[in-house]
């Protein structure tokens, strides 16, 4: 997508590309516009997640059979709208997505931060250190990386049991490498850059300059990988709750609400569809949102 | 005759047979070869006569419910419905139990007799053979008898009190047992015979021979078996050439394929499914009340459980009738004991009445007026709507003031803590295998057996009587009065009894429902 973005901008005359200030500031404008554009559904699910279920509220306790399996918009026995229609026991699948989006968000960005901070440390250790520590852990993290993911995942998972907290650990556990590997290119980079050189030459001690001058640097490339990774982890959470090996039953979780619903897919579709929807909305738009943030991180990508 | 055209108008033939070749053509191409087109109208008409002679036309796809893991109908997996399905074609057993009147009627076994209180004699049919043509004894009978006590698996317990076997002669078997044993030709419907020579083998069951209608062809783990009739078969020839067996888990793909006329036959399907397929003019819906039911069990060794009224609380939390004609539809109705009413045994009791204002009163009376917190274990996928009337019970259970943890466990973990009785609540389906109250009363509510935690030595003295006389309606008496302690002290909820409806083409012609589920396909026969 962002390669095919940028080749389309690229394909201009060039002389307008060679051309200066003017077009230069209106093509960064033109990209604030699209990292905008593609916040604004993430912008409305984080919303969504956060109020949505004082709105909406939703107990897995209260279900109404008499009202099981209406499809989206119908008007249920005590007068209410079931907007996005209702499960098999009655309950509204809005209020499950929107309890679900909680579930999908919390897990994504709790991921993206146990798993960023434990990657970034190894990874800063073993590109600063260098020698036999930068082997070991950097094998650790091939071998690890032999693994299919999503396989360790239920491995992890089957062992742990179904909660929120051991989904985030579990997934954290499966992701920490491509953080490591990441941060630890970035610390070799600027670990021969001359600022730091410098900063050695005065004697700057180690702790200080890793928090002072390297970390700093290996930030701008984290957050690029960390915003295609929170897609991939929140995918990776439907699945294993897909799997009933990620959330405990009862609380909604939109991979849940989709093995939930498949069996209903030709007498009441909007069960699977719903939440299916929710979860590709989501992934794409942070995915699309990422490629704009790299866009704007990278200055090779914008130069180009 | 000249042997050439002899031999392409047979091949021509038997094309028409499978279909490949309509009649019109047939007579065109036999005109090729010098037959005039009365002789080739006698030829089909003589062909479509002597394939009604035979019997056997046509094949028959069978979804199973669930996937067939094991052709072992002794060990482990004996129970399981797809195994025995399989075998009950494959194998055949001593004896069966009719589906309509519900008498014991002879399969491999002729006759049977209980010669004195402690001996059983079973007559085996003469001149039957296996299907490599080796006859079959009372040798091999009591092979297949010794093997399910030797590997305890579990159909063990119904032959608890036996304690020789012997093949007196090579026609007939002598049972021998520790006390009174009633029940004897009963279990013996689930007694799948094998070769004595290679049934202790493994290997033997990838690929089985029986005494059955018919015989093994191929199996393709997770994907396909199929098996052959037998033309020449003591019981006579089966309706259908071929049974296939199509494993497809998934509950929609099933539904798909019985649509687009892929799949024949399939059953266990929810409930909301079958308003759809009753609707469609090429499928038939056949019902049967079974010989399953869902039931709730309290773990009456643990706090707050050992007090029934306590139990008799929960029970009158739930609204079982909405539940019913809401959730199960047409798969299932309220149950009236503690065993279905089709089974031997069965004797309706008083039902608990929905009232929440009583359970809480009970509850309060019982020592717990803020309610109770416990949880409860289960299986995904062990019975119809099970997700949906858990999470109804919870709600309901929440409502007076139980806060019930749902416990959604792996079958192998449940499995494991039922048995260690770890649990407080545990929600299951159940399927009276034998069709008799024994299987299911004296098998798990004696305090022998103690899956439940709840002992009750007149209880068990009931059973035992009820397990020794061979006298039917004395049975039928001690049962009833099984029935009510069981349902009184509230062991457990008994909330529904199920109904099976097995959806097939209407091509379909006398199929049976079996109420045990194990439907038999060899009087079935397939329109062309």
């Amino acid at each position: 997508m962002t390669a095919s973005a940028s080749t389309m901008q690229n394909a201009g005359p060039p002389a307008k590309l060679e051309s200066e200030a003017p077009a230069r500031s209106s093509r960064r404008g033109l990209d604030r516009k699209r990292l905008f554009l593609w916040s604004l559904p993430i912008l409305f699910f984080i919303g969504a997640a956060i109020i949505g279920p004082y709105i909406f509220p939703y107990d897995s306790l209260i279900v109404r059979t008499g009202d099981r399996l209406e499809p989206p918009g119908a008007v249920l026995r005590d007068g209410s709208r079931a907007w996005l229609g209702t499960d098999k026991v009655g309950r509204d699948i809005l209020a499950q997505i929107l309890e679900g989006a909680r579930i999908s968000l919390i897990v994504g960005g709790a991921t993206i931060v146990l798993a960023g901070s434990i990657g970034l440390t190894f990874g800063v250790i073993a590109g600063y250190r260098g020698g036999f520590l930068d082997s070991l852990l950097m094998r650790l993290a091939d071998i690890q990386l032999a693994f299919p993911s999503i396989l360790l995942a239920i491995m992890i998972a089957a062992v742990l049991g179904p909660s929120v907290t051991n989904v985030i650990l579990t997934l954290s556990l499966t992701r920490w490498v491509i953080f490591a590997r990441v941060s630890r290119a970035a610390t070799l980079a600027a670990k021969e850059r001359e600022y730091v050189l410098a900063a050695r030459a005065t004697g700057v001690p180690p702790p200080l300059m890793l928090i002072r001058h390297i970390i700093p640097a290996t930030i701008p490339p984290l957050l690029v990988i960390a915003t295609v990774e929170v897609g991939l982890v929140i995918i990776a959470e439907a699945s294993l709750s897909f799997l009933g090996l990620g959330v405990p039953a009862g609380q909604p979780s939109w991979g849940q609400m989709v093995a939930i619903g498949r069996d209903n897919l030709n007498t009441a579709w909007w069960m699977a569809t719903m939440p299916g929807a929710a979860l590709s909305l989501v992934v794409l738009a942070i995915g699309l949102f990422g490629d704009q943030v790299r866009d704007e991180l990278d200055p090779r990508a914008r130069k180009r | 005759m000249n042997r050439e055209p002899s031999f392409v108008v047979n091949e021509l033939l038997g094309r028409v047979n499978r279909g490949e070749l309509s009649r019109r053509t047939f007579v065109k191409a036999a005109g090729i070869l010098g037959l005039s087109a009365g002789m080739s109208q006698m030829l089909l008409d003589g062909r479509a006569q002597a394939m009604q002679d035979s019997g056997a036309t046509g094949e028959l796809v069978i979804a199973l419910p669930r996937s067939l893991i094991s052709l072992d109908p002794h060990g482990a997996q004996s129970v399981e419905e797809a195994t025995a399905i399989v075998n009950a074609h494959l194998l055949d057993t001593l004896t069966y139990r009719d589906v309509e009147t519900g008498e014991i009627q002879p399969r491999i076994a002729t006759a049977w007799e209980q010669v004195d209180d402690l001996t059983w004699t079973f007559t085996i049919r003469e001149g039957i053979t296996f299907h490599d043509g080796s006859p079959v004894t009372a040798n091999d009978v009591k092979a297949s008898l010794d093997r399910v006590l030797e590997l305890a698996g579990p159909l063990a317990p119904l032959w608890a009190t036996v304690e020789s076997t012997e093949a007196t002669d090579d026609a007939t078997l002598t049972i021998k047992t520790t006390s009174p044993t009633g029940t004897v030709p009963t279990s013996a419907t689930l007694l799948f015979v094998a070769p004595a020579a290679a049934s202790t083998d493994e290997a033997f069951y990838e690929a089985p021979i029986g005494a059955g209608p018919y015989k093994f062809v191929s199996w393709t783990r997770d994907s396909e078996m199929v098996i052959e009739a037998v033309a020449d078969h003591w019981d006579g020839a089966p309706g259908i050439s071929r049974l296939i067996f199509r494993d497809i888990p998934e509950v929609a793909a099933r539904v798909t394929s019985l649509e687009t006329g892929e799949i024949d036959i399939t059953w266990a399907l929810p409930a909301d499914q079958l308003p759809t397929l009753r609707e469609n003019d090429e499928l038939n819906i056949a019902s049967t009340s079974t010989y399953a039911y869902y039931f709730i069990w309290f773990n009456a060794s643990r706090e707050p459980f050992t007090d029934v009224r306590v139990r008799k609380a929960l029970w009158h939390a739930l609204d079982i009738e909405t539940m019913a004609a809401d959730l199960l539809q047409d798969v299932g109705v309220p149950a009236t004991a503690p065993i279905p009413s089709t089974v031997f045994g069965h004797a309706p009791q008083t039902p608990y009445a929905y009232d929440p204002d009583l359970a809480k009163s009970l509850l309060a009376e019982a020592g717990y007026p803020d309610g109770i917190d416990t949880h409860i274990i289960w299986v995904a996928d062990s019975g119809p709507q099970d997700r949906e009337l858990l999470e109804v019970a919870l709600a309901y259970w929440a409502a007076v003031g139980v806060r019930v943890e749902n416990r959604e466990q792996e079958r192998a973990v449940w499995l494991e803590n039922l048995l260690a009785l770890n649990w407080d609540l545990d929600m299951q389906t159940n399927t009276v295998r034998t069709g008799d109250a024994d299987f299911t009363l004296r098998r798990l509510y004696t305090s022998a057996a103690n899956r439940t935690g709840y002992a009750n030595p007149e209880l068990d003295q009931i059973l035992l009587d009820a397990l020794a006389s061979a006298d039917q309606a004395e049975r039928a008496e001690l049962y009833a009065q099984a029935c009510q302690i069981i349902w009184d002290d509230a062991v457990g909820i008994f909330p529904f009894d199920l109904t099976e409806n097995y959806v097939h083409s209407t091509r379909l012609q006398d199929f049976q429902a079996a109420p045990n589920v194990i439907p038999i396909f060899t009087k079935t026969t397939v329109a062309e």
